[in-house]
């Protein structure tokens, strides 16, 4: 067992103070430990999960009938705007953080981040960006420009009012935040892992939150630059974006940010699956160096895709190729992790727990996600379905069908870290089969109608063949999506207090972060070994099959 | 018709936005590439899940099965293979997509346009090169690829008609083209596509492709728009119309040959010449009736919530004279 030398406390600056001293609210909020901080950022998500979702359910009840009436359409527009920047910067970014934060540093055997009071800071600035960005709906309107508040929409002349200001600024505060975080965990994974841990033995899932990070460093401030000329141009007269500007201008600011935001998501997401299936598939990740490369080969395409988002504008024929073929090869490497993750589970001894379901569940509906996405890479295609119904469905599939499965099987693999106790496996199936029922019911009709023409962000719609029909199935689906969101927080509430007590390692898992206590103490580990692969447990325990011994397992 | 081979085709090719029953060359070019890709991406996709299937049935952990399998670390091989394959179909795609670009991006190279449609929020307006200007509906002759200017007079819009072809963004400071070219005459429905603020979703538009007889003998009277019929409850709507500040916004013609001065006049709103020859009311908000204008004049913010024509608290009477006034049909 020479790989379990255990080589001393680590934490190279493991100075700074832990207000261990209580469990009160004090705590909580004075914080600077990953771990409360990364719960935090959790439940932070959760919390405005809830809230979006009442605007989707709210917009999904407008749209169940045509010509309807339930909300006026001013509300719809609002509703509707703030559905899509809750989700994508208050839910989906803030949970990245969030398992980011909890994450990192135990999987590579630090005691903390690198920076645990710039940690605190950012996840505050998020929060409170995110409560100035809801405070909004009292302060005589949210804003409802839609999530991309194209100009000149988005201006005072056709936008009085100031929810705009309101999402300009939130949407700063919460940048900062993001942006604060990333540079966090960038230099937490360069500069803290366990001794002997090389960059290409750290856990998939850490390759790709170092990707995301940095595609974060180099996309949020295209945003936030804009979110400011915008506001010079709503405050201040400006004229970046107006008839005296460009309005297209805006369109690029937002796509340069806009699509690496898209991988900033769904990175992650490719990093719990990435861990999650090799180990219910009792195998190490198939061909580990072509699925961290494949990632970095996204980071970099991502960066050159962002036109195919302003198709329609009028760009001219070279332009509207090459960046229909740039949006096209990204389909490469992702094809490349897709193969990687079902070759993992070729020859495995797969337990089929819900965590793995949902893996499976994000497999197929991703790549669906993926499948109909070729559509608005391929120019004529996108110009026949962007902005219908059919591009609200591709991306719901790429964000909820990917992402969101992604972040539920991560959910169930290491709630019982967080917490200490299993989430109940009973629950979880319910949870599991409401989901894809309700998920696909949803939004796999919203192909149809987008190909039968129906346009999105539309507050009602004529009676038109099928299309009640359609919209009604998606309307019953959207609720019983949110019923198994229900579901889910009542498994998280059941267990923390009856779940089954895990243990340290309950999945006989191989990463770090098992290694660690369930839930980990205040400093994490009391030791580390001296890492010598990229499965350091596995090879604690199978000295002889140890993965430094096999020239591909190191 | 090769989306009408199944039931299921051609129940969805039924409905009048359908792209599943393209009606012009540049629809029926991407509506093929459409089926061949999605053909192909959907091949993949079943084959990425009839693998699923098989591991799920072969390799389930089954009860006593405790043992680790011997760990496989990749295959370099494999890797290489499931690059290529992508790669090559990405490269056939893009190669498919350059002719359906260029057979259906229109650029005019210098042709005039032949018709210009200025979007409004939230509503379209048509205007031909001898003066001609509607509202809400484009005519045009079918057999001959037509060539339509598109902007705005405001907020970015979108111009889409379905079963005839790509839509194209119209927006502020620059002017966009798109072909028009129906197969048959007929009337195409479309809508604004891109997201312009409270009335977005009944910004509809409909196309109306006629012989190039019928075409002509329609721009005729529309040069020569029907007067007021000279009953007196006309006149006393012609009276309310002028009284009530309608005419800030909107223009109607009351004395023959004056139609071409049109082309110069401002729009804020539709010109209601022969506004009984339209299709629909609120840009596709009413079908276009006698009883359905009184009831848009009664309280156009019940019709169309949001839309920028303000209520004027006409009363019954009034409502009465200004419908007999304006509702003029042509033929």
């Amino acid at each position: 067992m020479t790989d379990l030398t255990l080589d001393g406390p680590v934490g190279s600056d493991a100075t700074h103070e832990h207000e261990d001293g209580g469990e009160g609210l004090l705590s909580w909020v004075s914080t600077v430990d990953h771990k409360k901080v990364g719960l935090m950022y959790i439940f932070t998500a959760l919390f405005f999960l809830v809230v979006g979702g009442v605007e989707a359910l709210l917009m999904r009840i407008q749209l169940a009938v045509p010509n309807n009436h339930f909300l006026s359409p001013q509300m719809y527009d609002q509703l509707f705007t703030m559905h899509g920047t809750t989700m994508i910067f208050l839910v989906a970014m803030v949970l990245v953080n969030g398992f980011g934060n909890y994450l990192i540093p135990l999987m590579i055997g630090a005691c903390d981040v690198a920076f645990p009071r710039l940690n605190a800071f950012g996840y505050w600035i998020t929060l409170f960006g995110g409560i100035m960005l809801n405070y909004s709906f009292l302060a005589g309107g949210a804003p409802s420009a839609g999530w991309f508040a194209y100009a000149p929409l988005s201006l005072p002349a056709y936008n009085t009012g100031t929810g705009m200001d309101y999402w300009t600024l939130g949407l700063l505060m919460t940048g900062i935040g993001t942006v604060t975080a990333a540079l966090n965990l960038i230099v937490t994974i360069l500069t803290l892992r366990a001794r002997g841990m090389r960059i290409t033995q750290v856990p998939l899932f850490v390759w790709m939150m170092l990707i995301t990070s940095l595609l974060v460093i180099f996309a949020l401030p295209a945003l936030n630059a804009g979110l400011v000329m915008l506001f010079v141009d709503r405050r201040m007269h400006g004229m970046f974006f107006g008839s005296h500007g460009s309005p297209v201008l805006w369109q690029h600011f937002f796509w340069i940010f806009g699509h690496p935001e898209v991988y900033i998501l769904v990175l992650p997401a490719f990093g719990m699956i990435s861990e999650i299936i090799p180990v219910m598939s009792r195998k190490p990740i198939f061909g580990y160096n072509f699925v961290a490369a494949s990632t970095v080969a996204i980071g970099f395409l991502s960066f050159g895709v962002w036109a195919h988002h302003m198709f329609a504008v009028g760009l001219w024929n070279s332009a509207l190729i090459t960046f229909g073929a740039s949006s096209m090869l990204i389909a490469v490497p992702t094809g490349v992790k897709l193969f990687n993750w079902v070759a993992t589970m070729h020859g495995g001894r797969i337990r089929m727990n819900t965590a793995m379901l949902f893996c499976i569940g994000f497999l197929v509906q991703f790549t669906f996600g993926g499948v109909t996405g070729m559509t608005f890479a391929i120019v004529p295609l996108d110009w026949a379905t962007t902005d219908t119904y059919f591009v609200v469905a591709h991306f719901h599939y790429t964000i909820i069908g990917g992402i969101v499965f992604a972040m539920m099987a991560g959910a169930y693999y290491w709630f019982p870290k967080m917490s200490g106790r299993m989430l109940s496996e009973r629950l979880g199936r319910w949870n599991f089969w409401l989901m894809v029922i309700g998920f696909n019911g949803t939004f796999f009709v919203q192909h149809i109608l987008g190909l039968l023409g129906m346009p999105r962000r539309v507050a009602s719609y004529p009676n038109l063949p099928m299309w009640g029909t359609l919209n009604m199935i998606s309307t019953v689906g959207a609720f019983v999506f949110g019923f198994s969101v229900l579901v889910f927080v009542g498994n998280v509430l059941y267990s923390v207090f009856y779940g089954e007590v895990a243990g340290d390692n309950p999945w006989d898992a191989w990463t770090l972060e098992w290694l660690a206590t369930s839930p980990p103490a205040a400093h994490n580990f009391e030791r580390v070994p001296y890492v010598r692969s990229r499965r350091p447990l596995w090879d604690a325990k199978n000295p002889e099959l140890a993965d430094w011994r096999h020239p591909e397992g190191g | 018709m090769t989306g009408r081979i199944f039931t299921a085709g051609s129940l969805l090719g039924g409905v009048p936005t359908s792209l599943f029953s393209p009606a012009s060359p540049q629809a029926r070019s991407v509506y093929d590439l459409f089926m061949l890709t999605s053909g192909v991406m959907l091949a993949i996709m079943f084959f990425l899940c009839a693998w699923i299937v098989y591991i799920l049935v072969h390799y389930r952990a089954r009860p006593g099965e405790t043992e680790d399998p011997v760990p496989v670390y990749g295959n370099k091989k494999l890797e290489i293979i499931w690059t290529l394959i992508p790669l090559a179909i990405v490269t056939v795609f893009t190669i498919l997509m350059v002719p359906t670009i260029f057979k259906t991006h229109a650029e005019p190279d210098g042709r005039a346009p032949d018709i210009t449609v200025i979007a409004h929020q939230w509503w379209w307006e048509v205007r031909y090169p001898d003066g001609v200007v509607t509202a809400n509906e484009v005519h045009l002759p079918v057999g001959r690829p037509v060539l339509l200017a598109l902007r705005t007079a405001d907020v970015i819009h979108d111009f889409w008609v379905p079963r005839l072809g790509p839509k194209q963004d119209m927006l502020p400071g620059q002017t966009n083209y798109l072909w028009l070219q129906p197969d048959h005459p007929g009337i195409y429905d479309g809508t604004c596509a891109e997201y312009c603020g409270t009335d977005h979703g009944w910004m509809r538009i409909r196309v109306i492709a006629q012989t190039q007889a019928d075409f002509d003998s329609w721009e005729t009277a529309q040069l020569h728009p029907q007067m007021p019929d000279s009953s007196a409850l006309a006149q006393e709507g012609g009276q309310i119309f002028t009284r009530s500040t309608c005419t800030n916004c909107h223009a109607l013609v009351d004395a023959p040959k004056v139609a071409a001065n049109l082309a110069h006049h401002v729009t804020i709103a539709p010109s209601l010449n022969d506004l009984g020859d339209r299709e629909t009311l609120g840009a596709g908000t009413l079908d276009n009736s006698p009883e359905n204008l009184a009831k848009w004049l009664k309280d156009p913010q019940a019709c169309k919530p949001g839309s920028n024509m303000p209520d004027f608290h006409f009363s019954d009477e009034e409502v009465r004279a200004l419908t007999a006034y304006l509702w003029r049909k042509s033929h």
